[in-house]
Formats: structure tokens, C-alpha cells, sequence
């Protein structure tokens, strides 16, 4: 799971969810163990985020059946930024006199 | 305190000396977009409209005055199946004392989301929801954004809103019923000039010292309310522009008023090359520039929530424009100072005493 989600996991960004039908319903339960990721992964029609990737082991799921894709057992499902970058570099505060 | 929500975050600029020298801190959330930033004196807390593009827009607070900042549970959000999806969060407004931890959220596309919880949680006007012309509005440039929300101080069962390019709705019932108020409102991109509703109010602000003035910054003109906002009387007078987007009243002188021209829609460029902000003295009935400490030549532009008074008497004028400037004035703006240089595009200036 992304880091851009931790907010919501605590330090955990592993986990390990059984018998789930879908990705929708993957993502129901981690709301359920995390309240609020759900509207940080998905909009309100219960699909993905324009700039979040969904993947079911390396495949998008928008390449499969979107939030309908199955999840068996073993499959490893990566929740990801569509775009990386930025860094923490911007430092020096002003201080300054006004008349 | 001066909030700013710029495109890469919140700055927080203090002064302890009655406002001679000034110390920042920031950017907050560094790289994101705060499309609205502002303070809730009821509670000492600091909100601010966070535009993440990837997990969407929220709505987060600090209650020790910016140094740590938390999410809400549940950001405000269409229900399932609507036909609108949440763009960002343009505008936070607490609502009064009688209402504590009751604030308002103007989104894009033009949902109004209430929160009793402090911000916790949000949940969305029906009322406007479903007003019944809904289906045929139509978003201006910026998109389709609830800009501007006045609770009215003597009943919060009365508000105000502007969308554009919408109008101006308000509802006397605490918001299950919303009437359009536009009356002389020029809509000059429209085939019906003064339609009942299209015109793309910009920024709507009330007096303080007199609730039932409200003054209005539209796309086709600077505009006074003498009546809580039933109508509308054009005060363009020898403004060089109708065009603009911010407008601030004077915390405590009530006839006094700024707005910062821009030549119009299509250039958004100060006129001749200066940027300038004008001040009235008598409710918009005549104007004069001020440019005292402002750069000779200037493309400046200011956004809607770019400009703002405080509560000190007398009142500091606060100016943060599109290119990372934040100007101060003292004395109504009979000169300017520069507080910052150098920040990122200012979208919200927000002045408070904590």
C-alpha cells in the first residue's frame, strides 16, 4: 500500500485480508480496519480514484474488470499513486518588517 | 495571524509587535493546493480546504495554530449514484456562536456540505441539491465552484452563497429551500442580460458594523446589497474595470471598501500595466487607487479569497496576489508594505486575531 495512505494505516501498510469477493469489497474491509481509506482510494460511485492505481499482482485493474476483479486467495494487490515525486526541500521562513 | 493557502501549501505569517515585523512557518501540507484557508475564533482552530489530487479533497485542522494538522473522518462527499462527483473544496465557513461546532464547506461542482462535529464529519445540503434548476446550471471558467458562504450573524437559519456561474441563492429556512437573488445583476455573456439565475458572482462579503450590507465582486461589475441581500445596485462608478475577483469591507469602518481590478475576463491583467487596489470611502460610490508601495509596473493578479481585513483598529488590509506576494497596509491603503516575496501562487489570505 502506498505511503500516501499511512496517514490512515498507522505504520502498518501491509495487510493480509482472506475470503474477500472483489476489489470493491477488499477495499470495504481495510475502511472497515482503517475507517476513511475507502474515500481516499475511491470516489463516491465506488470507483477508483482518477490518480490512484489499483493492481491485482502486476495487472491494473482497470485493464480487468475495475472494481468488480476478483481477488482469490494469494494475490497480492497493491493500492499505488498514479504519479510519484516531490520531496521535502523547502525551507527558510521569512521574517521581515512592515512600516 | 495571516493564513495563506497558496498551490503548495499553507504559510502562517504571526507579529507580536502590533504588526511591525512578522515571523512565518510553513508551507503545511507541503505541495498541495490550499484552495481556502481560515481560522474559527470559536474554537481557536485553523481549517483548511486540501486539494490532494490523488485521494481527492478534504478538509483538515489545527488547533495549535498550524504546527500539526489532522484530517476529518469523512471529507465531504456526493452520495453514491449522484451525478456529480467532489472536485475540491473551494470555501470553509464556520457558522456562529449559537451553533458551535457547526461549519459550512462550499465544494466544485456547487454542493453546500454541513458539518456538526467540528469538521469531522460533512453531510450535504438536500435542499440545494435539489433545487429544482439544478440540472441546467452551467460552471464558469474556474469550474462550477461554491465560493462563497455568509451565515447571517442575527439568525445562521439565513445564509448567502454564490456560484458560478450560477448566482447568488439564499435560504431563510437553514437551508431546505433556496431562492435565487440576482436582481440587477448584469449577466453580459448571456443572451437575457438580467437573467433569474447565470451570473458568475466572484466574491461575496458581509459588513460587520451592518449585516444587511453585503457587497459583491461579479464577473460584470462591483455590486452593494443594502436589503441582506434581496437586491443588488451596480457601484462600478470610476472604477477603471467591472471586472475582478476579490472584495474585502473594512472591519471597522463600515462605508469603506476594497476591490483589485483587472482589465476583463479574457486579459485578468491589472489595467495599464499596475497593479492597484482601489478603496472607497463611501460604499462604492466612488473610488480611488491606492498604490502607495506597490510596484510601479505590475502584472499582478488576485484571487477571489486573496484579499482581507483584520479586526485591529485601525483595520490591516492584507493583499496576496497569483505571483507569491503578500502586501500589508496599515492605514486603509494609503501605503503598502511587502510582508513575503517569493511564495507560491496565493489563493487565500485569511486575517485573525488568535
Amino acid at each position: 500500500m502506498a505511503g500516501y495512505l499511512k496517514d490512515y494505516t498507522g505504520r502498518s501498510v501491509d495487510l493480509e485480508i482472506k475470503s474477500a469477493v472483489d476489489i470493491l469489497d477488499v477495499v470495504n474491509q481495510l475502511d472497515a480496519r482503517h475507517p476513511g481509506i475507502k474515500d481516499r482510494v475511491l470516489d463516491e460511485h465506488e470507483k477508483t480514484r482518477v490518480y490512484v492505481n489499483i493492481f491485482v499482482n502486476e495487472e491494473n485493474i482497470r485493464d480487468l474488470g475495475g472494481e468488480s476483479t476478483k481477488a482469490k486467495d494469494g494475490d497480492v494487490i497493491y493500492i499505488l499513486p498514479s504519479v510519484a515525486g516531490g520531496k521535502d526541500g523547502m525551507s527558510g521562513d521569512w521574517e521581515g518588517a512592515t512600516s | 495571524m495571516v493564513m495563506l493557502g497558496t498551490k503548495k501549501g499553507i504559510f502562517v505569517f504571526e507579529s507580536a509587535d502590533g504588526r511591525r515585523t512578522w515571523k512565518s512557518s510553513g508551507p503545511h501540507f507541503k505541495g498541495t493546493a490550499i484552495y481556502h484557508a481560515t481560522f474559527d475564533p470559536r474554537t481557536k482552530t485553523m481549517f483548511a480546504a486540501v486539494d490532494n489530487f490523488i485521494k481527492g479533497p478534504t478538509i483538515a485542522k489545527s488547533r495549535d495554530l498550524g504546527k500539526t494538522w489532522k484530517e476529518g473522518k469523512k471529507p465531504p462527499r456526493f452520495p453514491k449514484g449522484s451525478d456529480w462527483t467532489a472536485k475540491q473544496v473551494w470555501h470553509i465557513e464556520p457558522s456562529v456562536e449559537d451553533e458551535p461546532g457547526v461549519l459550512y464547506a462550499g465544494l466544485d461542482p456547487a454542493g453546500l456540505f454541513r458539518s456538526e462535529d467540528d469538521g469531522e464529519t460533512w453531510s450535504l445540503n438536500q435542499g440545494l441539491y435539489n433545487q429544482e434548476t439544478r440540472p441546467k446550471w452551467n460552471p464558469g471558467a474556474g469550474g462550477m465552484c461554491l465560493h462563497s458562504i455568509l451565515v447571517d450573524p442575527r439568525d445562521p437559519r439565513t445564509m448567502h452563497i454564490a456560484i458560478s456561474a450560477v448566482g447568488i441563492l439564499k435560504t431563510k429556512d437553514g437551508g431546505k429551500t433556496w431562492a435565487f437573488k440576482n436582481k440587477n445583476l448584469l449577466a453580459e455573456f448571456m443572451p437575457n442580460k438580467y437573467p433569474e439565475y447565470g451570473q458568475c458572482p466572484h466574491h461575496i462579503v458581509r459588513n460587520p458594523s451592518r449585516p444587511n450590507v453585503i457587497y459583491q465582486q461579479n464577473h460584470c461589475g462591483e455590486y452593494r446589497s443594502d436589503d441582506n441581500g434581496e437586491t443588488w445596485k451596480e457601484m462600478v462608478s470610476n472604477l477603471p474595470s467591472r471586472f475582478g475577483f476579490p472584495i474585502a469591507v473594512d472591519y471597522n469602518d463600515p462605508k469603506r471598501v476594497y476591490v483589485a481590478p483587472e482589465v476583463s475576463g479574457a486579459e485578468r491583467l491589472p489595467p495599464d500595466g499596475r497593479f492597484l487596489v482601489w478603496g472607497s470611502e463611501d460604499e462604492g460610490k466612488s473610488w480611488s487607487a491606492m498604490g502607495n508601495g506597490l510596484p510601479k509596473r505590475s502584472f499582478y493578479n488576485v484571487y477571489r479569497e486573496g484579499m482581507d481585513t483584520d479586526e485591529e483598529d485601525p483595520s490591516g488590509v492584507y493583499v496576496g496576489t497569483g505571483t507569491g506576494q503578500l502586501f500589508f497596509s496599515r492605514n486603509a491603503g494609503a501605503k503598502w508594505s511587502l510582508i513575503a516575496d517569493g511564495l507560491p501562487p496565493i489563493f487565500s489570505v485569511s486575517a485573525a486575531s488568535a
